[in-house]
């Protein structure tokens, strides 16, 4: 790709772990989407999203962690842990939000989008800092 | 390129992309799902470029160990050359869905379940190596 892993880590401040989360729990739900829109599963769409907001909460489990384990140096932790917790809300409430349209269709796209736009600006500024 | 400059580059696509599918999704716009897909198509290309140029000055150059000062193998180089293809796959045949052709979804997510596999396998390595990136 564009990027290395090593560079992507700075980027986004995620941990490989954590990447490997988001990518395992990405695969799990695309094949769960294909099964429920070809009619194969009949769950319903908040069954569908498990895997990312179990990913979700596996991340935010490990960066409370790293916090605890990182408390001598409480300046660096609290920083961490805020950057990961900011980013793993704004997904989390992206996919929430995904999940209410796609389950009710009372939200339009743009609404849904919110999050990502956040997201994808701070993504913007963080990008100053890579090196 | 410096990483930084591919940093905000990535960024900067990834939300042109948001904020053009939102746009056509909320039916804002009635444009062809390829045309939605321009800033992708954008990263695509420089993405294809950047590793062709990397492929030849890997063949140019002499580097010790067979690896470049980015750390990486020419076989490497060949294997994100591969996952370009299928990503780009994946983009035109999700476009072909969504502009209505009867493909099934199966068939379409199958690109991305191949990058998706090889990124998973690579991250792995990575993780349980705990060495350099290459």
């Amino acid at each position: 790709m564009l990027l290395r892993l090593k560079e992507i880590v700075q980027w986004t401040r995620m941990s490989a772990f954590e990447l490997f989360l988001h990518l395992l729990s990405i695969l799990v739900f695309s094949i769960l989407v294909a099964a429920k829109v070809e009619g194969d599963l009949s769950a319903s769409w908040p069954t569908v999203f498990a895997p990312l907001f179990i990913c979700d909460g596996l991340n935010a489990y490990l960066s409370l962690i790293v916090f605890v384990r990182q408390y001598r140096d409480l300046k660096k932790a609290s920083i961490r842990l805020a950057c990961s917790l900011v980013v793993i809300a704004l997904f989390f409430t992206f996919k929430i939000l995904l999940c209410q349209k796609l389950a009710k269709g009372n939200l339009t796209c743009s609404e849904v989008f919110v999050p990502l736009f956040f997201l994808c600006n701070i993504l913007l500024f963080r990008s100053c800092r890579v090196h | 390129m410096a990483a930084v400059q591919k940093a905000i580059f990535s960024s900067g696509i990834l939300l042109v992309t948001a904020i053009l599918f939102a746009l056509r999704v909320d039916k804002s716009v009635d444009w062809n799902w390829f045309l939605i897909f321009i800033p992708l198509w954008l990263f695509d290309a420089v993405m294809i470029t950047y590793i062709i140029v990397n492929i030849i000055i890997h063949f140019r150059t002499s580097f010790c160990g067979n690896v470049d000062r980015n750390d990486m193998t020419k076989n490497r180089k060949y294997g994100l050359l591969v996952f370009c293809v299928f990503k780009i796959a994946f983009q035109v045949l999700l476009c072909l869905r969504l502009e209505g052709f009867q493909i099934s979804l199966y068939y379409v997510l199958i690109p991305l379940w191949a990058v998706l596999v090889a990124g998973l396998v690579d991250n792995f390595f990575v993780l349980k190596a705990s060495s350099p990136y290459r």
